[in-house]
Formats: structure tokens, sequence, C-alpha cells
């Protein structure tokens, strides 16, 4: 407990309180984008959820054997963009292809053609879907360990930062004034005992 | 048309109606089980029609008969048999799915071009479930058409499979095994 480590500990409350607005920006920040991922991701669950819906009226078709519907229609490549959110690098979606499969008209069905263009289409949600969540999930963490800081910064680090500032502060002036207080005993004898001689 | 050879077995296979119930199905799957007799472990229909046949049919027409199926009806070999009716729905088959095809291309393509079809009564409305019916309906009268007068001969036996083969068509259509296969393909990875 001396000086310089109350200089240390003053830059190190400095760069607490300059950190603090930062954290509480990226929570801000992050808590915005999570929001609108949730979002998508509710949109999406909605369209699959009506697509299947939508094709219960005649998805028995589907049941008929000899037909692979997976052969049909094969996710080719799907591409993807990485991007750098608030610091977390994530990929989003960008476009999917599919391989181009022409079926033989005269031994497929008719129902094949609307079921390829659904199955598609269902498709490319699940993969969005798949997509978006990961984003999610990488998001969240990054938005966990941002309050995790500022929590920290602001309930921890700050507090017991200034706490021990205040208690070298009442320290050293306690020691100042013992010195102080010294150096007067000293003088004072030495001024009596110059009287006495 | 009185065929001796080919009353008794046609007299003895359950009527077939084109219905979707679960009685009729029960009828007729449930009397050609019937027929599996000895062969206990058979339950496929068509197999034990086949099977049946093959106690009446000469070998070169029960070939045909065994080979018979929607998929492959139009083809060249079936359009030129001796069998009036088999070689007629052939070539009406060929004929439906050209058209079949001119639709669904046009529909493929980008622009969606739409087509004068002589399907359009069948094409126009309704869904991927309600067209299928129709066209089986649609070949299920072309049948009775081709084998209007044959009760019990060859033909009608012809006749018979076609039908039968139509039927279990639409009776393997289910929404729930439909449904699953749907879910299966759409969240494989």
């Amino acid at each position: 407990m001396n000086k310089n480590s109350l200089a240390a500990l003053k830059t190190e409350l400095g760069e607490y309180r300059d950190a603090l607005p930062v954290f509480e920006m990226k929570e801000q920040q992050l808590k915005g984008l999570v929001q609108s991922i949730e979002d998508g991701i509710e949109e999406l669950k909605k369209d699959i959820e009506n697509t299947n819906e939508q094709i219960k009226s005649w998805i028995a078709v589907m049941a008929e054997e000899g037909i692979d519907l997976g052969d049909m229609v094969k996710v080719e490549k799907v591409d993807l963009e990485q991007q750098e959110i608030a610091g977390v690098a994530v990929e989003s979606y960008i476009d999917i292809h599919f391989a181009k499969v022409e079926p033989d008209y005269y031994t497929t069905p008719l129902w094949l053609d609307a079921a390829i263009e659904h199955v598609a289409d269902q498709k490319t949600r699940q993969i969005m879907l798949e997509i978006e969540e990961r984003k999610l999930e990488l998001l969240q963490e990054e938005l966990a360990e941002a309050r995790r800081m500022k929590n920290a910064l602001k309930e921890v680090f700050i507090p017991e930062t200034i706490e021990t500032i205040r208690k070298i502060e009442i320290y050293l002036g306690d020691v100042e004034r013992l010195a102080i207080g010294c150096a007067k005993l000293v003088k004072k004898k030495k001024m009596a005992k110059m009287k006495g001689a | 048309m009185i065929g001796g050879t080919y009353e008794y077995l046609m007299s003895s296979l359950p009527d077939l109606q084109f219905q979707n119930t679960n009685e009729v199905k029960q009828e007729v799957t449930g009397l050609l089980q019937k027929y599996a007799g000895s062969v206990a472990d058979q339950y496929d229909p068509v197999k034990i029609l086949d099977i049946e046949a093959q106690k009446f049919l000469p070998v070169s027409r029960y070939r045909i008969f065994k080979k018979m199926n929607l998929k492959n009806i139009h083809n060249e070999d079936f359009q030129h048999i001796k069998s009036k009716v088999v070689s007629n729905f052939s070539r009406f088959s060929f004929e439906l799915k050209t058209q079949l095809k001119a639709w669904r291309t046009a529909q493929n393509s980008d622009e969606r071009k739409s087509v004068k079809n002589h399907l359009d009564h069948i094409l126009s409305a309704g869904t991927p479930l309600e067209k299928e019916i129709q066209i089986m309906k649609y070949q299920w009268h072309k049948l009775e058409d081709l084998s209007a007068g044959h009760f019990s001969d060859v033909e009608a036996l012809f006749t018979y499979k076609l039908k039968l083969l139509i039927l279990l068509r639409w009776w393997s259509f289910d929404a729930q095994t439909g449904f699953e296969k749907f879910t299966r393909i759409t969240t494989k990875k």
C-alpha cells in the first residue's frame, strides 16, 4: 500500500470506466440483433407450419410407392456470406441451388411436379432456419458474455476498486499524519532540549 | 363372350368399383388374400391375381399379364399385342401421358405458358390429389368402354388387372405416410 499502487489502481479504475459504456453499448446492439433474429426464426417457423397445413389437402399422394422424392430434390450448394456482427463471426444465408433433375414424364405421376416445388421450398426454409438458429446461438453467447462483463464492471470491479482506493487513501493519509506528528514531536523534543541546555 | 376357362375365375374374383372406402378395400383385398391359400405369406393383391391368372392363361399371354403395370402400359410392346383391350388401353395411355408431358413441360418452364390441352377439364383446377383421382377416373372409364361386352374372357381378365392396379394406386394414397415422407425429405441434411 503505497502511492504507486494507488496510482496504478486509479489508472485501472479509469480503464474500467472507459470499458463500461463499450460493454453497455455492445449489450444493447446484441440485444437488438438477437431480437430481430428471433423474430426472423419465428417467421420461418410459421411459414414452415403454414406450408405443412396447405399441403395437407393433397399430401396423401406422396405415399405412393416407387417415387423417390429425395433423389428428385437434391441440394447442390448453399451460398453463405461470412459476416462480423458486433465482433462475432457469423454466416448468413444468400441463396440455395438444387441439382436440376428432369423427371421422366412417362413413368412419373403428375403430382411429382407440385411435390418437387413444395419440397424444394420447404427444404430452403429448413436450411435458412438452421443457419439462423446457429447465428442466434453465437450471438446469444456473445450477448451473455457482454452482459457478464458489464455486470462485473458495474457491480464488482468498479465498486471494489473505488473501495480499495478509498482505503489506501485513508491509510496513506494516516501514515502522512503520523509522519507529521512524529516530526512535530521530534522538533518539540529538540526545542525542549535546547531550552534546557 | 363367354370363355369357359375364365368364367370360374372371373366370377370368383371380388367385384371392382371405382371407390376408395375402407369397406371396398377390405372386401377386395380380403377376398384376394383368401385366394392366396397355401401361399400364406403372399399379401400383395397383384401377385395373388398373377398366381391365379397363371393357372388359366397360356404362357405367352401370362408373360404380358404379369409384366403389365400402370408405369409401363404405354410402352410400344403393349400397343401391338393381340389383346384389343390392352393394346387400345396402351395407346390411350401413351396419348394421355404425352398430353400430360406437354402440360407438365409448359408448367415447369420459366414462363409457365398455358397450352391448349385435351385434358384441360382434368388439369385446370383442383389439388394434385384431385387431379390424380380425375386421371385415374378417366383411365377407369376408358377401360369400361374398351371392355364393354367382355365379362368372362381373357380381355375381362386383363381389364380386371388394370382396374385393380388403378384402385391399388388410389388406395395407396395416405395422408399420414405422405406427410411423414415429406417431413423426412425436407429435414434431411
